[in-house]
């Protein structure tokens, strides 16, 4: 039994996909549930995780794209974590156009994901993480990620 | 913060904690190892990053390479004085990989159980938040080991055969520990950690098998997320995989992790 659940929609020339929940085994059989489309982007807001043989199902699947214009959206830590350490886990020329950071405030033991923006907080050389991020009590939080690694994929950065 | 411990200390926490060991030569230092006796061995040592922890396991034989770290270099001496004592006793469910824990539980599950089901009633129990990105690296490892589990070892049996598995899962205020036992006993140490070797030289992206049968970077997920790794297999009978990791942590903490890898 599949554990990602696929929605698609189009706007205008745009096919967006939304993935919500586990990329594993089988997300091959999910993912013929994907058309093609000369653009597509992919909002992965509810993705939850992706395990060993999920990364290489969604390989071979980003491998079937090629020639369509990719845009990422959303996306996770769990999704970042993959693309900066497995070389080619998004197609060549596909974008991140936003993407999760967690943030973390030890005393109180909150922690808060912050968008960051393509044009905002990155661009393609360079990123400047917010450095006024309070939790919901007031309590300033640090950026919670090795930023050397996290921001890996940004070139420049 | 920092879990480096100076050569007296480890010689101290040693001496403190193993009297009398038998079946493992205990060392603190790389070069008491060139004419270590032809018994199992561990190494006591410090700042040692994942790659040398890996190379002196696999390269140079040794049968435990353990430093302080989020579990306590104490600890992990006395779980070392526990296999010294009798190395078996590692397949005994009741063996713990956690001397000061406040909870234990064990679940059992089949090839045919889903995943998700086994996973969410082990957070049930460890009471976590999986979503929360301090836990995403508890929830990896722990897929990773069920996975193992139900998919790899009955496929590298080739068996049809629908053997019991169990999870045992201990948690102390900071740590946890889960023990994956299966009945298949296809575990292969060296395949192992050659897989975790290749995705640390060649990188994870060069490490996949894109053929049949597991991708190959579930070992790396598993051994370069914990704190300690324990691989222990008696062919055709039975598997026992461990691993010991801090929960709820944050990111720039779990950085300060020395790993410890052990082949019981």
């Amino acid at each position: 039994m599949s554990r990602i659940e696929v929605k698609t929609t189009v706007e205008g020339k745009t096919l967006k996909v939304a993935l919500v929940g586990a990329i594993d085994e089988t997300f091959s059989q999910s993912s013929t549930q994907i058309p093609k489309a000369e653009n597509i982007e992919f909002n992965l807001t509810g993705l939850k995780s992706i395990n060993s043989t999920g990364i290489r199902e969604w390989i071979k699947y980003s491998q079937s794209l090629a020639g369509s214009t990719i845009t990422f959206v959303n996306c996770p830590k769990v999704f970042i974590d993959q693309v900066n350490m497995v070389q080619g886990f998004i197609p060549n020329g596909s974008k991140i156009s936003s993407f999760f950071v967690p943030y973390y405030n030890e005393d109180n033991d909150t922690e808060k994901n912050v968008l960051f923006t393509y044009g905002k907080e990155f661009s393609d050389a360079a990123v400047k993480p917010p450095t006024d991020i309070k939790d919901d009590s007031g309590a300033a939080m640090e950026i919670d990620i090795i930023e050397a690694k996290y921001f890996k994929f940004i070139k420049g950065s | 913060m920092s879990f480096n411990l100076s050569l007296e200390e480890r010689n101290q926490l040693k001496d403190t904690n193993l009297k009398g060991a038998k079946n493992i030569f205990f060392g603190s230092t790389l070069a008491q190892f060139t004419n270590a006796p032809l018994k199992k061995t561990c190494l006591i040592d410090d700042k040692l990053d994942p790659a040398q922890v890996l190379q002196l396991v696999h390269r140079r034989q040794i049968n435990h390479v353990i430093q302080n770290s989020f579990q306590s270099l104490e600890e992990k001496i006395q779980i070392m004085s526990a296999l010294d004592k009798d190395t078996y006793s590692y397949y005994d469910i009741e063996f713990d990989l956690l001397i000061k824990k406040n909870r234990v539980k064990i679940l059992k599950f089949f090839t045919s159980t889903e995943r998700e089901k086994v996973i969410s009633k082990t957070f049930e129990f460890l009471q976590i938040d999986p979503s929360s990105s301090r836990n995403t690296k508890v929830q990896s490892v722990l897929e990773e080991m069920v996975m193992n589990a139900q998919i790899s070892a009955p496929t590298i049996r080739r068996s049809d055969k629908v053997l019991l598995s169990e999870i045992k899962i201990e948690q102390s205020d900071d740590l946890v520990s889960f023990s994956l036992i299966d009945r298949y006993g296809a575990l292969n140490t060296e395949k192992f950690l050659m897989k975790v070797e290749s995705g640390l030289s060649v990188g994870m992206s060069n490490a996949i098998n894109y053929g049949r049968g597991g991708a190959g970077v579930g070992s790396s997920i598993i051994f370069n997320f914990v704190d300690s790794l324990y691989l222990g297999c008696i062919p055709n009978k039975i598997t026992r995989v461990s691993i010991v990791m801090p929960y709820n942590k944050s990111e720039k903490k779990l950085e300060l992790i020395q790993k410890s890898l052990n082949i019981v």
